[in-house]
């Protein structure tokens, strides 16, 4: 082997060191900054998810107010969360966070809150049946919320391990 | 927090579990959004906490409880029970978008963060490769040009090009050092291969001259003898033999010069001793007189190596020195370029003539002929047939310094040389004046007589 040869491996050995060292630390950084975008992508999920839980605690309310007066009060009001309820769960959907398994029980609830509203409408329900409606799909928008969480936190966990 | 059983009906123990079911569910999110939140989101969770909204929804949730566990829910309607948690559920939304706003800025900080780490990582990475394989391949080729130019050079020297040029003397480094090493070598090799090529001509000299030579170490151990000193050893081996008996000439080479102990008595000493050199002696073996001269041989320091014995067979010149000795002493001698040219005359010639050698030196023969006898022919072809190497004796006139007659018998002897040509000619004469007188007296008595018995 030529002493040129023999010169250019011994440099090649701590560049090749060096490359590999660079690019761990490169893979690093990319895994940390994956890591914080799913953190955004959780945040934005649970934010969608627990403001569509506010806005189903003020519909519920709004319901019970409905119901309890026998359609004389709250109607007004009703209407104009339940389009609030609407924009947020478009929300959800646009984000195509209604197709994330991990939401459960409210992926059938909103399937059938547009039943709900009609039976209330209709005072067809007990005011404790719409209450129950309402308060289970807000127990799952928070179990969903906090998975989301979870899961995103465990991911970066798992991505900087 | 919901209105449940408002709207015109009175709170039911049911009801309010159902209420403080779902309020302890949100507080225990308030609990575990405190416990992972900073300092500034738990003053917010704080502010929360402590503000105007928990405190009416609080104030609202214990009439209720008043009411159902027997106390009184006086002037609480539906509308206000409504607003109120309304408006705690709007201020707890605020919090959390505060919260999520927060969390989002530092998410997004740190995925820069992690951009910039990466690309400042990738850039730093990529410069270090590039600069360090930039400085490697220079680094490389600093090196490996001037060796391979200076391996270019060894190769021209080993070839015998001493007149090459050595690059990178100038260089400070370890190259440098090899190339200044490379031109001393080359130097002294060009002096090596010059110093040989003069000890092939001087060997070949030494072997192929005519003087009969052997050569001898400090030890005296004999290294070398030339052709003419095996000639000399062989064709007189009988008479060495005489003086060294087992001489073998076939087997002289190795052996010291203590064979001729006897006769190198003189010599032998100076073998050894440089300061005695070079030496002279005439040393006699048997009937042959050896004229014996030893120099030194001193290698390119000056220091003593050997001898150079030259063995010259003196007798044949010295039998014919006598015998010229002798010719000298008894005849008149002179001796002539071949075209009639004096060199030389002995004393007999020019007591004979009457001349001094300084007046006949490099002046012609002629000089001692009868006048009008140079003239003609015969005295030109009488050199010519000298020059071509023919010998001529007889009886000659010739004439003195005085301008008398000078009678001799001579003989013009040309010399000759290997291929036999003259390149001199030398004159033995015997001055026989006085008995050329007598006789031409007698002859001209005798006629004398002679004309006077007839005329008597």
């Amino acid at each position: 082997m030529r002493i040129i040869h023999r010169l250019l491996l011994i440099a090649a050995i701590p560049l090749i060191v060096l490359t590999l060292t660079s690019a761990n630390s490169i893979r690093t950084a990319l895994v940390e900054r994956k890591a914080a975008n799913h953190v955004v992508a959780g945040v934005d999920a649970a934010v969608s998810a627990t403001a569509l839980v506010h806005r189903l605690q003020v519909e519920r309310g709004a319901s019970a107010g409905f119901i309890g007066s026998k359609g004389r009060n709250f109607g007004d009001e009703l209407t104009r969360r339940r389009q609030d309820v609407d924009a947020a769960l478009a929300v959800l959907r646009d984000a195509g966070l209604l197709e994330d398994p991990a939401l459960g029980e409210a992926t059938r609830h909103f399937n059938s809150l547009d039943a709900m509203r009609t039976r209330v409408d209709q005072l067809r329900v007990a005011d404790s049946e719409a209450a129950e409606f309402y308060t289970s799909t807000i127990d799952a928008l928070i179990t969903f919320a906090r998975s989301r969480i979870d899961r995103d936190a465990s991911a970066e966990l798992a991505g900087q391990a | 927090m919901g209105a449940k059983g408002f709207g015109g009906v009175g709170f039911t123990a049911d009801v309010y579990d159902g209420f403080t079911r779902l309020g302890g569910v949100q507080q225990g999110y308030i609990a575990l959004a405190r416990n992972n939140a900073s300092i500034d989101d738990r003053k917010l969770i704080s502010a929360f906490e402590t503000g105007r909204e928990a405190a009416d929804h609080k104030n609202f949730a214990d009439r209720a409880k008043a009411r159902v566990y027997k106390g009184t829910a006086t002037n609480v309607t539906g509308a206000d029970w409504f607003r109120v948690a309304t408006a705690r559920i709007d201020r707890m939304r605020q919090i959390e978008e505060g919260l999520a706003q927060t969390v989002r800025a530092s998410a997004a900080r740190a995925a820069a963060g992690s951009s910039t780490a990466a690309l400042i990582s990738f850039a730093v990475a990529f410069g270090s490769v590039v600069i360090s394989i930039a400085i490697a391949i220079i680094a490389a080729k600093n090196v490996s040009t001037p060796l391979s130019s200076l391996n270019g050079v060894m190769g021209k020297v080993a070839e015998g090009q001493f007149g090459i040029d050595v690059p990178s003397q100038s260089r400070p480094d370890e190259i440098g050092d090899m190339a200044r090493t490379l031109e001393k070598f080359r130097d002294e090799l060009g002096k090596a291969v010059e110093a040989n090529e003069i000890a092939l001509f001087k060997g070949a000299a030494f072997d192929g001259s005519a003087s009969a030579m052997m050569m001898v170490d400090t030890n005296g151990v004999i290294k070398f003898i030339n052709c003419s000193a095996t000639d000399l050893f062989q064709e007189n081996i009988d008479i060495f033999r005489e003086g060294f008996p087992g001489l073998n000439t076939d087997q002289m080479i190795g052996a010291n010069a203590d064979i001729f102990h006897e006769s190198l008595r003189g010599a032998q000493s100076v073998l050894t001793e440089a300061t005695r050199l070079p030496f002279h002696t005439m040393i006699n073996i048997g009937s042959l007189r050896i004229d014996m001269n030893v120099s030194g041989v001193f290698d390119r320091d000056g220091a003593h190596v050997g001898c150079i014995l030259e063995w010259k067979d003196m007798t044949q010149a010295i039998h014919n020195a006598s015998a010229l000795d002798a010719l000298d002493r008894s005849q008149a001698v002179i001796e002539f370029e071949t075209d009639g040219t004096i060199i030389h005359a002995n004393q007999n010639f020019l007591a004979a003539t009457g001349y001094a050698l300084e007046e006949i030196v490099g002046k012609h023969h002629s000089m001692f002929m009868p006048t009008g006898e140079t003239d003609g022919q015969a005295y030109k072809d009488f050199w010519r047939q000298l020059a071509a190497g023919q010998r001529t004796d007889g009886k000659f006139h010739r004439v003195k310094k005085s301008g008398d007659d000078l009678w001799i018998n001579a003989t013009y002897n040309p010399l000759l040389d290997k291929d036999g040509g003259a390149y001199g000619v030398l004159k033995i004469a015997t001055d026989i004046t006085a008995s050329e007188r007598e006789k031409q007296t007698f002859d001209k008595d005798r006629q004398n007589a002679t004309r006077i018995l007839i005329s008597l």
